[in-house]
């Protein structure tokens, strides 16, 4: 088996990953795949520590499955709200929608 | 040993790859490439059922939808390439930082083990995690039912043309 720390290093990885994605893409559906990329990293880090450290209890990996129902939730309500969007101002540029800004 | 490697290694190149692709869709497809070696290393940690529950929700439906929306809102002519770099210093700054400190904190977390804490023994969780889903955390899944049925809902209702 790999050291810990590795899993964990990747799951800092991704995460980091996801966050400069976040921070650079203005699509916003491209702000979407950086956002599974960053829940992805969360979900390597719970299943390293169900995986290392005994506790008698799968809840590292029910933790996780309710993670994944979450995003997949997440993307479906917002990749919806991408496409009304899209229908009503013609575009996903996340710089163009600034109604709400001040 | 290298399975794990080579695993990790496809999902950090893939990864990077999803945020730096200058098309949104060829980013929707290494997304996809980074969500099945994630899905590798789940395998390979005993994690059997969350690795195909990642193939199957995350590599398949989420992707697919992904796809979905970026045929729905890019103009078949509008593959040009402006949806990316807004000031790239920035954004590596903070990711950076992220990142440093996620390594700082991790760095000797091996130790962990030899002050005491049990390691577990290999072995697949599969029918734990069942018994654990239906009997302890029963509640948490029932309303994560309901919370899937009113996103469903929702959905159908936002992306409808009237």
């Amino acid at each position: 088996m790999p050291p810990l720390t590795h899993l964990l290093a990747l799951g800092g990885m991704l995460f980091s990953l996801g966050v400069f994605g976040v921070l650079t893409r203005r699509n916003a559906i491209g702000i979407l795949m950086a956002i599974e990329l960053m829940l992805n990293g969360v979900n390597i880090n719970l299943i390293a520590f169900a995986r290392y450290v005994w506790a008698n209890s799968a809840l590292g990996q029910v933790f996780v499955i309710f993670i994944i129902t979450v995003a997949a939730v997440e993307a479906a309500v917002g990749l919806a709200l991408i496409i009304s969007i899209f229908r009503t101002r013609g575009t996903v540029n996340a710089d163009e929608v600034d109604l709400l800004k001040w | 040993m290298v399975i794990f490697y080579l695993f990790a290694g496809a999902a950090i190149l893939s990864g990077a790859m999803v945020v730096t692709a200058p098309r949104i869709f060829h980013s929707a497809l290494w997304l996809a490439a980074c969500l099945v070696s994630v899905a590798g290393v789940f395998f390979y940690l005993d994690a059997e059922f969350i690795g195909a529950a990642q193939l199957l929700i995350y590599a398949g439906a989420v992707t697919l939808l992904m796809i979905f929306a970026i045929m729905f809102t890019q103009k078949v002519a509008g593959w040009e390439a402006k949806h990316i770099q807004r000031g790239i210093f920035l954004p590596l700054l903070v990711a950076g930082a992220m990142l440093g400190a996620a390594l700082l904190a991790v760095k000797d977390s091996d130790s962990l083990f030899q002050r005491g804490l049990l390691m577990a023994p290999p072995g697949h969780s599969s029918a734990q995690i069942g018994m654990e889903l239906l009997q302890t955390y029963v509640i948490p899944f029932e309303i994560a039912s309901v919370f899937l049925v009113a996103a469903m809902v929702g959905a159908i209702i936002l992306a409808r043309r009237d």
